[in-house]
């Protein structure tokens, strides 16, 4: 990796919350995007997911896919498997996001974005307990924060 | 308590008196107490054993007067993880005089007869009777302020999440209507535009308590100027949409009613517009038909409006919708499975 990775806690970028979660980097990351990879967004709101999209479009990526339900990213990834799932934690009726991306990335190798305006403890919580290695920004969020935490994710060093 | 409840008292026998449930060899004013208390009261001897025990406690604890006296208050109202604490705290109280809890508040559960247990407030003081010092527990039955705290609390989380989720709503209008704006004039009305049918749309929510809401009432709103001036008429029966499915037809009309304005039947006064509903078996059918009294043309490429109409249908109503572009206005026509 060219760029240095730190040590800043989650909470630098959206609430407070445990320093086990993967740090979401506001500096830019050095390493090459690896913009072919296939992202699937699953969020209940379509301007918020549109805005999602918009932009990891920004950033260079085209294969985007968009669930409303975890019941519909779940069939989405089976039909052809994320590189990096983009997720909100309330999804109305039937699983939550974070049920739904465990039951996609049941070894967890498929990075994992949280972008829920649920970021109590449980919810840390939880996702420090299933997906150790997935970032956490609450709502609503700034491009450049999302950008940033996408780009930490991605990098080969994260890898 | 002395550890955790009630303290201890000297002993004595109860009795009722004009349904008060008293000790009988208590004194005048302690009896007083015991009778007009909207609490229930609970008179302890030194030893552990119940003096008094007043009719709310009665009411309160599910044991009566007759079957408490004389025996140790901890076999019945202490939940069993408070009991040794009462002994110990018995006991340092009888070898030290000290106290912790006399004269103060605290909140702790009690134990029902049946065995379910009581959020209370307790106040415990102490008094001489007949020359000995006995303990005197206040207990408040709190249980519908501890249910009212919680429903609060879930309330006060509940509106934070909303709120977040609205500024990431509005947080992505804007960044939205930033891509598909040329000038910041532009923006600003689009995006002000937005806004207001948002706010429309949830003021019609909150009046129906965030349940449900009627589809004519959200036409009703937001084509209010068109319909006083005659330009356009809205029909259909009452059809009863949630919170998540009103506020994306919301912001399908809002866009409609925009193009309307802008390029369509809204432009003049000479033009028409009909907006219909039917629902059959839950399914909702929406028809927007323009009149306009000039030929108009189809937009050159998809706006803005149009992209976020077609994303709301599939994303969040899971429906379909169609566009139909003609000489004399648009008709758009939509159905989605009313959830």
């Amino acid at each position: 990796m060219g760029g240095s990775m730190r040590s800043d806690p989650i909470s630098e970028l959206s609430t407070d919350g445990p320093s086990d979660l993967r740090p979401v980097l506001a500096e830019e990351s050095l390493d090459v995007l690896p913009l072919a990879t296939a992202i699937l967004v699953v969020e209940d709101s379509a301007m918020i997911a549109w805005t999602v999209e918009s932009f990891l479009g920004q950033m260079g990526f085209t294969d985007i896919v968009m669930a409303s339900t975890g019941e519909e990213a779940v069939a989405l990834a089976r039909k052809a498997p994320p590189g990096l799932i983009v997720s909100d934690i309330n999804l109305g009726a039937g699983a939550d996001g974070i049920d739904t991306a465990i039951a996609i990335t049941s070894d967890g190798h498929i990075p994992v974005l949280f972008v829920s305006a649920y970021a109590d403890d449980a919810v840390r919580q939880r996702i420090a307990s299933h997906l150790p290695l997935a970032g956490l920004l609450c709502k609503p969020v700034q491009r450049d924060s999302f950008q940033a935490a996408v780009r930490n994710l991605l990098a080969p060093s994260a890898q | 308590m002395i550890g955790r409840c009630l303290g201890q008292m000297d002993g004595d026998r109860g009795l009722y008196a004009n349904r008060l449930v008293l000790a009988h060899d208590l004194e005048p004013n302690l009896g007083a107490v015991l009778k007009t208390a909207l609490d229930a009261v609970v008179v302890m001897r030194f030893d552990g054993t119940i003096a008094g025990w007043n009719e709310v406690a009665a009411e309160t604890f599910g044991w009566t007067f007759d079957e408490v006296r004389d025996r140790p208050m901890s076999e019945f109202i202490i939940p069993p993880r408070y009991r040794e604490a009462h002994e110990r705290g018995l006991v340092h109280h009888l070898a030290t005089g000290e106290g912790p809890v006399l004269n103060t508040r605290f909140e702790i559960e009690a134990l029902h007869r049946d065995g379910h247990e009581i959020p209370i407030e307790l106040s415990i003081t102490s008094t001489t009777q007949f020359g000995e010092v006995v303990f005197l527990g206040f207990l408040r039955d709190i249980s519908e302020q501890r249910a009212a705290a919680q429903r609060q609390a879930l309330l006060v989380a509940e509106l934070n999440h909303r709120a977040k989720n609205l500024l990431a709503v509005v947080s992505g209008i804007a960044h939205m209507t930033l891509s598909g704006s040329g000038t910041l004039d532009e923006f600003e009305t689009a995006f002000i535009g937005r806004l207001q049918s948002l706010d429309q749309a949830h003021e019609i929510l909150t009046a129906a308590s965030w349940e449900k809401a009627a589809i004519g009432k959200l036409a009703a709103t937001l084509l209010k100027p068109y319909i006083a001036d005659g330009r356009a008429v809205i029909a259909g029966p009452e059809v009863m949409l949630g919170p998540r499915q009103f506020i994306s037809l919301g912001m399908v009309l809002h866009e409609l009613i925009t193009n309307g304005v802008r390029f369509g039947a809204l432009s003049t006064l000479r033009n028409r517009l009909s907006l219909s509903w039917t629902e059959c078996e839950d399914e909702v059918a929406i028809e927007w038909v323009e009149a306009c009294h000039r030929p108009v043309s189809p937009p050159a490429r998809q706006g803005l409006g149009t992209q976020m109409i077609t994303l709301g249908v599939r994303h969040e109503l899971k429906g379909e919708s169609e566009h139909d572009w003609r000489p004399d206005g648009l008709t758009f026509r939509l159905r989605f499975k009313r959830i």
